[in-house]
């Protein structure tokens, strides 16, 4: 009897008090994403500015060493600046490629719903399984070497697995789906009458497409494309597997203090400065794009 | 004199301009088909060498295959590592998307349907785990639960799958909530449901086949992701793609090329599972969730 009141009255509260539903449909996922994400990523700030002595010993006394170190050795500047490259290189070569199919499919009279499962099979599929796909295609005895040889192109087989190409190809593979799919469903969604308009005002073709089309897609590519860069950017895989010595990108250097060299303090080090530069990088993006929807119409 | 010049060069324009346009269009139609078909080879090219590579009859992956047996699927039979994770990998999948289901559909549903303080910076943070670079979500709960003193292994692993599915829980479930007809609610509201008996009597199912979509996709990630799990496994919780890498790494065999071919089946059938509920129910958004 008292439990069944004491529920009523539970049932009551929740009903009237939004503030106490909104708490009990969100709270769970609220805490777990606060403990296990937002608490270690302040935990991964403490770590940094932590001591570290050689042969795995932590000391939690503050320094700034990890990040003196980071700032004097040019070689983690170069690997900072290889990953943003590597990141930028991929988005613009899948855009490159990803645009124009999108197009494609957008515009189809006839259904695409076909073409459109066959793009969504790739991006499900295993990221590891797509890079190393690559590494059959691209290895001294692999798929490209024979055909080469075949057709008499080369005389002896090339070096192509192990190169910084390689990494950009085997990305730039893997990110297709993740920048075609947000592309197509923005196309997918301009008014066709809109196009029509400008064209009735005289535009042809491809005025009609850089005025109207093109402004309208640019939700759909920057999502696309803000997707392929952190994808890029904090690439493991396909430098690991298809990349040579000098190939590593932040992710490699990372897991590489935490798992084999024990460094954690310098690890946390790299990882905030790496997760600062692409935020401080995403929103100037963001700044500049949000410029852009607002001048770019009156063009 | 004057006059005729008029007419002919205004009879000639509008044959004129047409002609233009349509070598355009015309143009632009083959450009657009001819990348499309590239596109398309390039997609299904690789996917087509890892699933023939499977075949191979010897040790050493070479091309082309000096012939075609199913020896290495017979192997994977009797490799018990590669078993191991792979059931490894299919329980921790399986906990992952239920976990996952039960906390990220009450919040689809708060984020969609009620107002509260904090709800767009919920809203952000919910997808953080898809934007945020896997290795630092890896690095950052090693850190956390090493530093409680919890040994690495699956609570690891739970957790941070869980923690790395729940936005595609959340999206798939609230791109269908926000075609909800809620009517159906009022309905049995007025009829004297109260809201927890409208909830699993009529919310519930309606919004069972986006549960299901997040709870297969949710399962698809935890089944393949890689790059923080290596932060989270030890040996003896190897999962699949940590399994599959080490072998890459150190012993590689066709016999990669055959679990290759499993995990694209895999991919194959969630994708069509999907693909052919969201057909018979409403249009999907742009994940073909």
């Amino acid at each position: 009897m008292t439990t069944l009141t004491a529920r009523l009255s539970v049932m009551q509260r929740l009903r009237t008090r939004p503030f106490l539903r909104g708490l009990v449909l969100v709270g769970p996922a609220a805490t777990w994403l606060f403990l296990f994400l937002a608490v270690p990523l302040v935990l991964v700030l403490v770590y940094s500015f932590w001591t570290y002595r050689p042969g795995g010993i932590m000391e939690h006394t503050f320094t700034l060493e990890n990040y003196a170190r980071f700032l004097s050795q040019p070689v983690y500047g170069r690997i900072l600046w290889r990953s943003f490259s590597v990141g930028l290189q991929t988005t613009v070569l899948a855009l490159l490629l990803s645009y124009p199919t999108a197009y494609y499919l957008a515009r189809r009279p006839s259904g695409s719903h076909l073409l459109i499962f066959l793009i969504l099979v790739p991006f499900w599929t295993s990221y590891l399984i797509r890079i190393f796909s690559w590494m059959l295609i691209l290895m001294e005895r692999g798929v490209l070497n024979s055909v080469l040889l075949g057709l008499g192109i080369i005389s002896q087989p090339v070096r192509l697995l192990f190169t910084p190409l390689a990494v950009v190809v085997g990305m730039t593979y893997s990110a297709l789906p993740f920048m075609i799919l947000p592309i197509y469903s923005v196309l997918k969604g301009i008014n066709p009458d809109l196009i029509q308009a400008a064209k009735t005002l005289g535009a042809n073709e491809l005025q009609a497409f850089v005025e109207v089309t093109l402004p309208l897609s640019m939700p759909g590519v920057l999502a696309g494309s803000v997707m392929v860069f952190i994808q890029g950017a904090g690439n493991f895989l396909a430098p690991a597997i298809l990349g040579g010595t000098g190939a590593d990108l932040m992710a490699n250097v990372i897991a590489n203090r935490f798992i084999e060299a024990f460094n954690w303090p310098f690890g946390s080090a790299l990882s905030m400065v790496f997760l600062v530069a692409m935020l401080v990088f995403l929103l100037l993006v963001n700044k500049w794009a949000a410029l852009e929807s607002i001048y770019g119409p009156n063009k | 004199m004057d006059q005729t010049n008029n007419v002919s060069t205004l009879a000639k324009r509008p044959a004129f301009i047409p002609r233009r346009s349509q070598v355009l269009r015309l143009m632009s139609g083959w450009f657009l088909r001819l990348v499309t078909i590239v596109v398309y080879v390039f997609l299904y090219l690789p996917i087509l060498i890892v699933i023939i590579m499977s075949f191979h009859p010897e040790i050493y992956l070479t091309f082309p295959l000096p012939g075609y047996s199913l020896r290495w699927y017979e192997e994977l039979l009797h490799d018990e590592l590669m078993i191991r994770a792979t059931l490894n990998s299919l329980w921790l999948g399986g906990l992952t998307a239920l976990l996952s289901a039960i906390i990220g559909t009450p919040c689809a549903l708060g984020l969609v349907r009620l107002d509260f303080p904090g709800k767009r910076v919920l809203n952000t943070f919910v997808f953080a785990p898809m934007i945020i670079p896997q290795i630092i979500t890896g690095i950052s709960l090693l850190i956390l639960l090493n530093f409680i003193r919890i040994p690495r292994g699956y609570p690891y692993l739970i957790i941070g799958h869980v923690l790395l599915t729940l936005p595609y829980i959340v999206v798939t479930v609230s791109s269908q909530l926000y075609g909800f007809p809620r009517d159906l609610e009022e309905a049995a509201l007025s009829m004297g449901a109260n809201e927890i008996q409208t909830f699993f009597e009529v919310t519930l199912p309606l919004i069972a086949p986006s549960i299901f979509a997040g709870m297969l996709f949710a399962f698809t990630v935890s089944f393949q992701e890689f790059v923080a799990t290596q932060m989270w496994a030890t040996p003896s919780t190897y999962t699949l793609p940590i399994r599959i890498f080490a072998r890459i790494r150190d012993a590689l065999t066709p016999e990669v090329n055959v679990v290759g071919v499993l995990t694209i089946l895999l991919s194959f059938g969630v994708v069509a599972i999907v693909q052919i509920m969201s057909r018979r129910g409403k249009r999907g958004n742009r994940y073909g969730i």
